[in-house]
């Protein structure tokens, strides 16, 4: 992102910058800040006890859906194997109390839950003009 | 980000329907004249037969190194131990339930391999398509069934006792010609057949490779420093004792560790995923020796 | 005026470490077999060892004037050409979006 900005700066022989020593320093700044953190509500922070609960129930619902996903690309003979290990972090962390790191992994585990199945069926579908295209048949 | 992947597999989808509708479905043969002009264009210098040799067959200066390491080979002792077992009778007691049928009864005690293999060398016989079992049978896969239907327990599939007999059924085997079939009085062969290609050509795993992408577009090029071998000779020289593994380990081990490599889960050894791929690549190395038991880094 | 300048010198100077930082943090990432693992299939930088399964990764900034080009490449081979060998490190989430941006920021140095 920071990269882009300063992009810009570079490109910008075009821009009217009345001051271009003040604009070079906003730049920066907005650089330096760099990959801000997505704001996570820990529970237990001055949040109210329905936000907490709420969180709980988001990190176990992903985790139970990205297990259900996992089945099928199971069933199908695609399960990868960082999904497994992904939900069970997931669990732990949720265990623990760490919904932060609950809710993390859980999404991850559903990335790659429905990423595998997802690439089931796209190899179901592209297989044979792979064959084709390798072997110029 | 959900979103732009679920047009994007529908394009593609589209895009292959509206491009596969004019292709015929090849037959076996054709499909392996294709399989082997493709490698016999890419590596010229291979001489006829001598893809056996795996990787060896297209690296000349590891080819040396490889055979002094099979003058001694590490799987001799295995080949011993496998004679042991082949000849050893079953298990007299303990195994046998009482009360069992008179079928059971016949073929236990003293029965052994020998009851159930005409000799050892008969590696040239798997895979095959079983007509009345609508699947395929591999070697390991018959070993099994011997002992199973002798009143004994199945070995594991992937090392141990099992890669120790067919390490000397194929060693009593070297010579024969790969000849696998793919009957035409049976769609269902055709189907397993077509169901190992598939797995041939499907990207899997989360690091989405199939096993054309290395073995095939990619043999003779390198991952790392090891030169990926071409697919062309790859069924002849099982089992393999492999350095990695410091034992012997049969080839639906060796698929399951390559499914681990790319992140897919390894799949069951001797199941129909595997069985069918072994068929396809075995066809495909149709009319070459087999060469086993082997060694590899 | 001059304040500003020397102001904005020092920022910059700031931002160009800061970029120096991810660029280090994204070689050891594409180095790192776990993530990565680009020397598996590239030769590139001062690698060993390394392999020639994909093209040697060199004046990378006249292969990709585009720093977004270069980031979707890695993000996701695929929507280039569906035949490649190259993983989906972004897609598949083999690496975090981080992760590609630094790995981005390495290799367009290169």
């Amino acid at each position: 992102m920071s990269t882009m900005v300063l992009g810009h700066v570079s490109k910008g022989n075009d821009m009217k910058i009345k001051n271009k020593g003040l604009m070079i320093a906003l730049v920066a700044s907005v650089s330096l800040v760099g990959c801000v953190e997505t704001q996570v509500t820990q529970p237990g922070a001055n949040v109210a006890p329905e936000t907490v609960v709420k969180h709980e129930n988001d990190a176990a619902s992903v985790i139970a859906k990205a297990k259900t996903v996992n089945a099928e690309a199971k069933k199908l003979s695609f399960e990868w194997t960082v999904t497994a290990p992904a939900i069970k972090k997931a669990e732990k962390a949720l265990e623990s109390g760490d919904h932060a790191g609950a809710m993390k992994h859980a999404q991850q585990a559903l990335l790659f839950a429905e990423g595998s199945v997802e690439q089931a069926k796209r190899e179901k579908a592209m297989w044979k003009q792979r064959e084709i295209n390798m072997l110029g048949k | 980000m959900k979103k732009v992947s679920n047009i994007l597999s529908m394009a593609l989808v589209a895009g292959t329907l509206a491009s596969t509708t004019q292709v015929a479905v090849a037959s076996p043969e054709q499909d392996r004249e294709v399989f082997v002009q493709y490698f016999e264009k890419r590596f010229p210098n291979v001489a006829e037969g001598d893809w056996i040799n795996g990787v060896y067959s297209i690296l000349p200066e590891a080819r040396a190194q490889w055979e002094a390491m099979e003058e001694f080979p590490p799987y001799e002792l295995d080949i011993e131990e496998g004679e042991e077992l082949y000849n050893a009778p079953f298990a007299t007691t303990g195994d046998i339930r009482e009360g069992e049928g008179l079928f059971n009864k016949k073929f236990a005690n003293g029965k052994s391999f020998s009851d159930c293999f005409p000799e050892p060398g008969v590696r040239a016989e798997y895979p095959y398509w079983d007509k009345e079992r609508s699947e395929v049978v591999t070697l390991e896969q018959a070993i099994n069934e011997c002992r199973v239907s002798n009143g004994e327990k199945a070995w594991k599939w992937n090392k141990g006792p099992i890669a120790k007999v067919s390490a000397f059924m194929s060693y009593e085997s070297r010579g024969q010609i790969i000849n696998v079939e793919v009957p035409e009085d049976d769609p269902k062969a055709l189907e397993a057949f077509e169901l190992g290609k598939e797995f041939y050509f499907s990207k899997r795993g989360q690091l989405n490779f199939s096993c054309a992408d290395c073995h095939m577009s990619g043999s003779g090029l390198k991952a790392r420093a090891e030169t990926l071998s071409p697919s062309l000779g790859h069924t002849s020289h099982w089992p393999v004792y492999r350095s990695k593994w410091q034992e012997l380990g049969t080839l639906h081990r060796r698929y399951g560790g390559c499914n681990a490599n790319i992140r897919a889960a390894k799949l069951k050894p001797q199941g129909e995923e595997y069985s069918a791929l072994e068929y396809y690549l075995s066809y495909m190395s149709n009319g070459l020796e087999y060469n086993g038991p082997g060694s590899r880094k | 005026m001059i304040k500003q300048i020397l102001i904005g010198m020092s920022l910059l100077t700031a931002a160009s470490t800061a970029m120096a930082g991810d660029i280090e943090e994204g070689k050891q990432i594409a180095y790192d077999r776990k993530k990565g693992n680009c020397l598996t299939c590239h030769m590139m930088d001062d690698g060993q060892q390394t392999g020639n399964f994909g093209p040697p990764l060199i004046a990378m900034k006249a292969r990709y004037p585009e720093f977004e080009k270069l980031r979707a490449q890695i993000f996701d081979p695929t929507v280039r050409n569906p035949n490649t060998s190259m993983p989906p490190f972004g897609r598949h989430g083999i690496l975090t979006e981080e992760e590609i941006d630094k790995v981005t920021k390495y290799v367009h140095s290169l």
